[in-house]
Order: C-alpha cells, then sequence, then structure tokens
C-alpha cells in the first residue's frame, strides 16, 4: 500500500513536471530566443515638435553611437540607413499591385535569417530583398479583401515576380526583386548595403559620409535590459520593437509555469521520501529476519537489494508511465495546437533532459535507499 | 553484569571450550565474534586486525567464509521448512557436496522433518536443524553456543560425532560454550567464567 501511494504520487508529480518542462523549453526555445522575440531593439529617436521643423534631429551621429555602445547591457550597436530618393514596388504578374516604398539597409551580421546570397554588385539588374512579416500580414489581411487579391503565404510570397522602380538626379531605372525572406525583427524593406549605398549616390548624389542612420539595432546581451531602457528614456530615445511588453507577458507565463515545474518537484520529493521511509518501514518490519540472514552470512547490500527492488521497479514503471503519458499528452497538445509549437526542434533536448531527470530518480532513489540501515548486527 | 578478565590466543584449527554458569558472560564472547552488539570489554585480534575495526564487508566475509555459528537461540526462519533453512545457506555457495548435505541431515535425523515448517518442530529438531546448518557450509571456526540443551543423549553423540567429524574435514577449530566441561570434544584449552 505504501509503495501503491508513493508510486501515484511519484506519477503525479513526474506528470505535471513533464507537461510543464514541455511549455517551458518551448517558451525558451521558441518565443525568447525566436527572431521575433530576441534581444534585438530597434532604435531611433524620440519625435518631438521640433523634429518636424528640422528632420536632422532625426539623425544619430557617432558620438551618440558611441554612447550607446558603452551602456551596461548593450553587446553590439548596427546603423541602420535609409534609402534617400523615391522609390516604388511592383508586382509584375498579373497581380496588378504597386506601392510607395522606402529602402533600409544594415550590416548582414544583423539579419535574423539565412544571409547567403543577400548582396549585390552594380552589374546585378536582380535586387534580393528581406521584407517584415507585418508587412505580408498587412497585405494578406488588409489588401487582399479590400483589391480582391490573392492570399499569399511567405513561400508564395517568394516565388512573386516582383520589381523596384528607383528615380532621382534625372534618372529612373526598373529593377527584378526577390523576396531573399521575410524578418519579425525589422519593420522595413531591406536591400543589400551595397545596392543602397550606390543608389543614395547615384540617384540622391549622397555618398555614405553624408548619411547619417535615423535608426539602429542594438542587441542586448543580458537578459535584464533595464540599464539599456533607462537609458533610451533619458535620452529622448524611442524602441520602435518594443518587445518589453511581451517579455513581461513571457515571464508571467514562466513563473506560472515554473510554479507547476516546482509543485511538481516537491511532489516527487515528498514521494521519494515517501517511499524512503516506506522501505525504512520495511526494513524495521523485516529487521529480525535481516540480522538472521547477516549472522549466517548474506551481505547486507544484497538482502537491501532484495527488498528494494520492489520500489525500484515501481518507480521504473512510474517513470516511464508518466514520461509516456506526459508524451501522449503533449502530442495531443501539438496537434490541437497546429503547428504554433515548433515541436521538432525541441524535441531532442527534451527527450535528453527527461532522460536524465529519469536517471536522477533512480539514482536518488537507489543511493538515498543505500543509506537504509539495520542496528543489531556490523 | 559478568566481569572476567581474560587474555587467551588460539591458533587455527584449535579447540577452545568456555565454561560458565548462565548469565557469566559466555554469549558474550560469541557476540562480539560473530559481529553482534556485546558487552564484551577489550579486543578480540585474528590475524593481526582488531574486529572492532572491522567494516562491514570484512564482517560480511568473515560471517561467510570462516565463521559457521549454533546461536543459543536458534536463529532459524520459522516460517520457512527445514529444506529452506538449509538451502537459504547453502545457496550462498557456489559449489557445495549435495551427498554431504544429505548425509548431514541423515546423520542429525531432520530426513522426516525435511518439508515442515521450523514453527512446527519441537525445541529438540529445531537445535539439530541450528547444528545442521552450520555444518552443511564451508568454515574454519564453529562456534556452537550451548548447542546441545534441548538434545537427548543419542542426539547429543550423534551430534558430536558429526560435529568433530566435519570439523577435520574443514580443518577447522571449535568454540564451544556450556554450563559444564564437555567430555564428547577434545580441547585444546578451557576457558572458566565465573
Amino acid at each position: 500500500m505504501p509503495i501503491m501511494l508513493s508510486s501515484l504520487s511519484l506519477f503525479l508529480g513526474t506528470f505535471i513536471c513533464v507537461i510543464s518542462f514541455f511549455f517551458l523549453s518551448f517558451i525558451d526555445t521558441s518565443i525568447l530566443f525566436s527572431d521575433a522575440k530576441d534581444k534585438f531593439y530597434i532604435v531611433s529617436k524620440d519625435i518631438s515638435f521640433l523634429h518636424t521643423i528640422n528632420k536632422n534631429f532625426l539623425n544619430i551621429n557617432d558620438h551618440e553611437i558611441s554612447d550607446l555602445t558603452y551602456v551596461r547591457g548593450v553587446k553590439r550597436v548596427g546603423k541602420i540607413y535609409s534609402s534617400e530618393f523615391p522609390c516604388r514596388i511592383f508586382l509584375s504578374s498579373n497581380i496588378n499591385y504597386y506601392s510607395e516604398v522606402f529602402l533600409e539597409s544594415l550590416d548582414n551580421q544583423y539579419l535574423a535569417i539565412d544571409k547567403t546570397g543577400f548582396n549585390w554588385d552594380p552589374s546585378q539588374n536582380k535586387i534580393p530583398l528581406i521584407i517584415s512579416k507585418e508587412f505580408l500580414h498587412l497585405y494578406n489581411y488588409s489588401f487582399v479583401s479590400s483589391n480582391g487579391l490573392p492570399v499569399l503565404t511567405e513561400k508564395t510570397a517568394e516565388l512573386l515576380p516582383l520589381s523596384i522602380e528607383v528615380k532621382g538626379n534625372s534618372n529612373r531605372k526598373q529593377y527584378k526583386a526577390t523576396i531573399h525572406g521575410f524578418s519579425d525583427r525589422y519593420l522595413s524593406i531591406l536591400v543589400p548595403m551595397e545596392f543602397l549605398l550606390w543608389a543614395n549616390n547615384y540617384y540622391a548624389g549622397k555618398t555614405k559620409s553624408e548619411i547619417r542612420p535615423t535608426k539602429l539595432v542594438v542587441e542586448i546581451s543580458e537578459n535584464d535590459p533595464g540599464p539599456f531602457l533607462d537609458y533610451i528614456e533619458k535620452n529622448n530615445y524611442v524602441i520602435q520593437n518594443n518587445k518589453v511588453g511581451i517579455s513581461e507577458n513571457i515571464k508571467l507565463i514562466k513563473v506560472i509555469i515554473i510554479f507547476f515545474v516546482f509543485l511538481g518537484i516537491s511532489i516527487i520529493i515528498v514521494s521519494l521520501f515517501f517511499i524512503y521511509f516506506s522501505n525504512q518501514l520495511l526494513f524495521e518490519k523485516e529487521r529480525e529476519n535481516i540480522i538472521k540472514l547477516q549472522l549466517i552470512g548474506h551481505s547486507f547490500a544484497f538482502i537491501r537489494s532484495q527488498l528494494l527492488n520492489r520500489s525500484i521497479v515501481a518507480a521504473i514503471i512510474t517513470l516511464v508511465s508518466a514520461f509516456s503519458l506526459g508524451y501522449v499528452g503533449i502530442i495531443y497538445i501539438m496537434n490541437q495546437a497546429g503547428n504554433i509549437f515548433e515541436f521538432e526542434n525541441i524535441k531532442l533536448r527534451i527527450f535528453i533532459v527527461y532522460a536524465v531527470i529519469t536517471i536522477s530518480f533512480l539514482l536518488i532513489i537507489y543511493i538515498t535507499n543505500r543509506r537504509l540501515k539495520i542496528r543489531g548486527v556490523f | 553484569m559478568a566481569s572476567n578478565k581474560i587474555t587467551t590466543t588460539i591458533e587455527s584449527g584449535e579447540n577452545l571450550n568456555i565454561i560458565g554458569p548462565s548469565g557469566s558472560g559466555k554469549s558474550s564472547y560469541v557476540n562480539a565474534l560473530i559481529g553482534l552488539p556485546s558487552m564484551l570489554k577489550g579486543n578480540i585480534i585474528i590475524d593481526d586486525i582488531n574486529l572492532k575495526n572491522f567494516h562491514s564487508n570484512q564482517w560480511w566475509m568473515m560471517r561467510k567464509k570462516i565463521i559457521a555459528c549454533v546461536f543459543q537461540n536458534l536463529e532459524l526462519f520459522q516460517n520457512l521448512t527445514v529444506a529452506d533453512n538449509i538451502n537459504i545457506v547453502t545457496g550462498l555457495y557456489k559449489s557445495i557436496n549435495e551427498s554431504k548435505i544429505d548425509f548431514i541431515i541423515e546423520s542429525l535425523n531432520l530426513n522426516p522433518f525435511k518439508n515442515i515448517k521450523a514453527k512446527n518442530l519441537s525445541l529438540g529438531e529445531l537445535q539439530r536443524l541450528a547444528i545442521c546448518r552450520a555444518l552443511v557450509r564451508p568454515f574454519l571456526l564453529l562456534i556452537l553456543d550451548e548447542p546441545f540443551s534441548h538434545l537427548d543423549k543419542d542426539n547429543i553423540q550423534k551430534a558430536t560425532q558429526l560435529i568433530n567429524q566435519i570439523s577435520n574435514d574443514n580443518q577447522a577449530g571449535i568454540i564451544l560454550t556450556s554450563h559444564s566441561e564437555s567430555q564428547d570434544f577434545s580441547f585444546d584449552k578451557t576457558i572458566v567464567l565465573q
């Protein structure tokens, strides 16, 4: 009976841990470290009445960038350059759609997607683009219904024939464009830096040294972005991709899940103690026979292993059942949630952690029960 | 409480008789030798190793390979049959001569009781079973703590004859505790406790 009760509580605790840990892993891998919710902040100057008169106030100079670099928690700062010329994007197929756009560019190291092929040279008539996922959402949820356009997924959008018309300095040219990828990090249309610098010079007559960035991408190395956020607030900057609210919500969810992990662990610890004490009771009950066995030449380790086999086997069955049921539960959640969870990415990690937990539990049971002793014989 | 100051040495294969009235401390010697808590003060040294310094594994090896004991309170498993009480000891050793076991059981007249649980046996039968259990296994020292207290003369004679024979086969020594000097064994040394 005590073994059954302790097995049941071990099962419950492990099951709670399995499910909670799954969600914790999911949050860590899929949300906190994803492209969208990473520790990259897009920073620009706060717009006040003065800036509406003099737009140069929006420019960020090297001294300001240097100051920002020294703020605690800031890992690196990248400049985002904007196009200084008029620009249009065309959907050049049977979908008749165009839009006035602006282009931006930054060093490839700050891109959150595969950078291979994201470059340009003047002999090239095709420009690779990285487009904000938000734009695709805007297109799908706003333009499609009002203009009778087809809904696009990321994959189908990448196949669309696009072109970009650029003009300025008495020049005008239409370039072919391909979508290199979609990004959560930048609310913009990104082109390779080589193209933007060349085009700014050619169509706007501005060299690189004449162009000041109006936006910066800042990578924060610490989990606590406090000092950086303080600096931003005190120096009249604004964060354009403010994830702080999301982070706070995620933190709250994490706290709740961690609570459940601790609840599960607490139940497990209680059940492990229960197993230990029920074994101790069993030892006390069988004390006389254990001493007799020792006196005729049996080792205490052997006797103990015979008595503990039952609880070890019960623990193994319990842990395997809890993990199996937990896994089935996770699969069920996956199916219900569709493709929201990127389970494949974390499956191996979860399995490794579960294996480590199982082995740890069994070791704990084994080691704690090895401490069981019988007084009465040396 | 008994207070006897004794210093003695026995060589391998020697027989020792510890004589004394009830409460004189005979069983304390046996308990100290077998690793049970004992009132004994002082040291017992085997092959230059003080038993006080034995760790649990050394005690186990000593109980398994060196010392066989017939306890005063028998220490039998009451819910097991005679055969199982014997098997629980012989099961510890890989090579035990089955015919030797049969011979010992036969010599102690335990054959008819093989499948009877120990709790259903008389004190005399239990004592023969305890002697049998000690003799079926290999040993270098046989400790007999008042082993014949419930046996009749005929059974005592058969048991002593068997004990002598098996001990000689094993080239083992005997430590016997009794109330009076035993004529059934030849002792190299005798300790008299007051």
